[in-house]
């Protein structure tokens, strides 16, 4: 089976928020940042990075939780709020900082809205996609691709 | 983008920590490559045993309007992005080889390696693992499997005679204004009326409106 | 085989978890709490913060478990009979077991002062306690006495409900034993610059005030204060242990590897036990929640026949202090040095970030950060990595 992933170019991204707005409204019918599972992480008006989770294997958070709540099915980290009390040892290992605490505790993190992202479906850029992993290089080899060929072209070739 | 310039600013490399004078590089003659494809398949035989394109560590882009071909590899940099931006230190640099391997005991399959290479050099297998080029433990296959000799493989010095032999003037260039070898006066010179006559053909071809 | 559990806190509630997990028979399993359904502690603060309903500190997995079929019995247990193998309940008389675990938790400790049994002097440990804290007016001044990951979190909880908060520590610095020095210093210019009064090195003598406390004397201050909260910390609740001839070390019970006491087939996890640390390897009193659940995972695993042995814990910690962001793993420098090793270390900053590394003989044994964006990413996790492949 062919995974697939979030795939995410921070040049593109224009802090325009709407993943996170679609991602709470998604999640919990409401436009509040702190519902949200995605974050843009903002400093000194640049993005430096859109926090969400990479759904890794093996996953550090998975590794860390004594409680059973986090666990991976299907290629996907799976939170499981009924066995969660709120440690908090998953938000402090995240080396991307995607699990966060809302209101009352209780973790949120991304669950890729069961295969058809919120955030992908807004994202008016291109800067987050869901695509299959073995696809995601392709997005990446355009600099080196063009180069060459502007370089082929100047000796005469093409 | 250079792809043959490294990082910069460049600091003191791997290969100068462990004190060798003469790295061993993987480069391509762009102009030699046709585009069959056959170092993908290589690639994929000797890490994997089967032939599929997608389990490769090397990848040809053609454009068939143009007929021009681009191969996609690691350039093994000195100064590697990929391994700066692994949040689980899975990268490292193998000083037999030359090459940054992934530690896969370490990997945790974040992706974060092929967000960072500016190169695409990166792949994900179908099962989102990231590949890289492990150089085949210093006896690349894809260099015995070339048909045209568009990969070479070799100490520095060596592939870049190879490139120049193939008229590769550019790419021959940008190695040498890399600082690690200083060029003489009058291979500048040479270089200086190459591009001189690159950008005379190509004001003709724009001419010409392809 | 039956197994008794007396506690219903998270420690208890997970040793059951994980014996029904692992093929124990849910019927021969006895679960005594004294507070049911059981709650997260870890919770408590930003319920308080976001007047929340009490209803969201629960934990949703007791109904996964009644639905089992484990028997849980709302009483306490009075007294330890080891010779007939009998826990003496309040009301409902003797059980007999063949395994029993020890989960009675921790109490709140508050140091002997005078004026401590007065009436707004409280802690901030359980339901009760939030319930009283989220009664008061809102322009109350309260004394928070003990600068650790409670006492700011509630500091920072009341402060941002309008209260005038002042915290008391007794320590040089905020978080003693959390963090160190250039990043609690840090922290107590963040939180000042929020509004809290922040005493350190400062010890309170005295709650002075006739049936409610008025005034606090801390080293010879005296200032006026409408409550006061204890959060100087917790210690075990080891009452029912007392003379059985369980081996105990601080009033903390002692555990082997496999999360046994002295006796064959008593077992102890949670905050009225003691754990072992990864790193140095030895007995600490660590009253965290998956210290708890990492040993009631043991437990179970060799209460259902398959022997398992743990090395020790490598505490990860995070805490959202008002808005900034506290990690830690591992051992922290002062952690470090009490426990007779003699670490350096090494501080980086960033763009509102900083972090430290705390190093044994070049080798990272800690890793702290702190961050004040809505940034967490951190180095964590190769800490924690290289911290596992070296020592187990």
């Amino acid at each position: 089976m062919v995974k697939h992933v979030l795939d995410i170019d921070l040049e593109k991204c224009n802090a325009c928020m709407r993943c996170v707005f679609a991602c709470s409204l998604a999640r919990s019918g409401v436009i509040d940042e702190r519902q949200a599972m995605i974050t843009i992480v903002i400093e000194k008006g640049v993005v430096v990075d859109i926090a969400v989770c990479r759904h890794c294997d093996p996953a550090p958070c998975v590794n860390v939780c004594e409680f059973d709540a986090l666990n991976v099915e299907n290629g996907r980290v799976v939170l499981d709020q009924s066995k969660c009390t709120t440690c908090k040892a998953c938000i402090s290992i995240c080396p991307f900082g995607a699990i966060r605490e809302s209101y009352g505790g209780e973790l949120v993190k991304c669950d890729l809205c069961g295969g058809d992202p919120a955030c992908v479906r807004v994202c008016p850029t291109g800067a987050i996609r869901y695509m299959p992993a073995h696809l995601v290089k392709m997005r990446r080899v355009g600099g080196v691709v063009r180069t060459v060929y502007e370089y082929l072209e100047t000796i005469g070739r093409g | 983008m250079g792809w043959a310039t490294s990082m910069a600013p460049r600091q003191v490399s791997a290969w100068e920590v462990i004190g060798m004078t003469h790295r061993y590089i993987l480069a391509v003659d762009y102009e030699k490559c046709t585009g069959c494809h056959l170092c993908e398949l290589a690639c994929s035989i000797k890490h994997y045993g089967v032939v599929n394109p997608y389990l490769s560590r090397i990848t040809i882009i053609t454009k068939p309007e143009i007929q021009a071909s681009t191969p996609i590899f690691c350039l093994q940099c000195n100064d590697a992005l990929c391994a700066r931006a692994c949040p689980a230190n899975a990268i490292y640099f193998d000083e037999k080889t030359g090459a940054w391997l992934i530690d896969y005991n370490k990997c945790i399959g974040c992706r974060e390696c092929v967000y960072a290479c500016p190169f695409g050099a990166i792949s994900l297998t179908v099962k989102a693992e990231p590949i890289k080029c492990d150089l085949c433990g210093g006896d690349p296959e894809c260099v015995k499997v070339c048909p045209h000799g568009a990969i070479f493989y070799g100490p520095e010095y060596e592939v870049i005679r190879k490139l120049k032999k193939g008229k590769s003037v550019g790419i021959v260039y940008g190695i040498l204004e890399k600082g690690v070898e200083v060029p003489a006066g009058n291979r500048v010179k040479e270089a200086e009326e190459a591009v001189k006559t690159l950008y005379r053909i190509w004001e003709e071809r724009k001419k010409l409106n392809i | 085989m039956k197994t008794v559990i007396i506690g219903g806190g998270i420690a208890g509630l997970y040793t059951t978890y994980y014996l029904v997990k692992y093929g124990y028979e849910p019927s021969n399993i006895v679960l005594v709490a004294a507070e049911w359904p059981p709650y997260s502690k870890h919770r408590l603060a930003e319920i308080l913060r976001e007047k929340l309903s009490i209803d969201y500190a629960y934990i949703g997995l007791y109904n996964m478990l009644l639905d089992k079929g484990v028997k849980i019995l709302q009483d306490v247990a009075t007294r330890l009979d080891i010779s007939n193998k009998t826990v003496v309940l309040k009301r409902n008389g003797g059980i007999t077991y063949d395994n029993l675990v020890i989960a009675t938790g921790g109490k709140p400790f508050i140091p002997p002062l005078k004026g401590t049994e007065l009436k707004n002097v409280m802690t901030f440990y359980d339901l009760e306690d939030l319930k009283k804290l989220s009664r008061i007016p809102r322009t109350a001044r309260v004394a928070v006495i003990g600068a650790g990951l409670v006492g700011l979190s509630v500091a920072t909880a009341l402060n941002r409900l309008g209260a005038q908060v002042t915290v008391y520590e007794l320590m040089d610095d905020i978080l003693p034993g959390v963090i160190d020095r250039p990043l609690s210093t840090k922290l107590e210019k963040y939180l000042v610059s929020k509004g809290i009064k922040i005493r350190t090195r400062s010890r309170v003598e005295e709650i002075k005030g006739g049936k409610t406390a008025r005034e606090i004397k801390a080293s010879g201050r005296i200032e006026p204060v409408d409550i006061v909260v204890f959060a100087t910390g917790v210690r075990p609740n080891t009452e029912l242990v007392g003379g059985s001839g369980i081996e105990m070390l601080r009033g903390a019970i002692k555990i082997g590897r496999n999360g046994m006491t002295s006796i064959y087939g008593i077992y102890a996890t949670g905050d009225c036990a003691l754990s072992y640390d990864l790193i140095t390897e030895k007995e600490v009193y660590r009253p965290l929640g998956f210290v708890a659940a990492h040993y009631a995972r043991i437990i179970a695993r060799n209460i259902t026949g398959t022997r398992k042995e743990t090395r020790g814990i490598v505490p990860t910690i995070y805490e959202n202090i008002g808005g900034a962001h506290i990690v830690r793993v591992g051992l922290s420098l002062k952690e470090a040095e009490s426990l007779g090793l003699s670490p350096t270390i090494r501080c980086e900053e960033a763009l509102s970030y900083a972090s430290c590394t705390v190093l044994q003989d070049q080798a990272p044994i800690g890793y702290e950060a702190i961050g004040f964006s809505n940034r967490i990413k951190n180095k964590a996790w190769q800490i924690y990595y290289d911290i596992h492949t070296m020592f187990s």
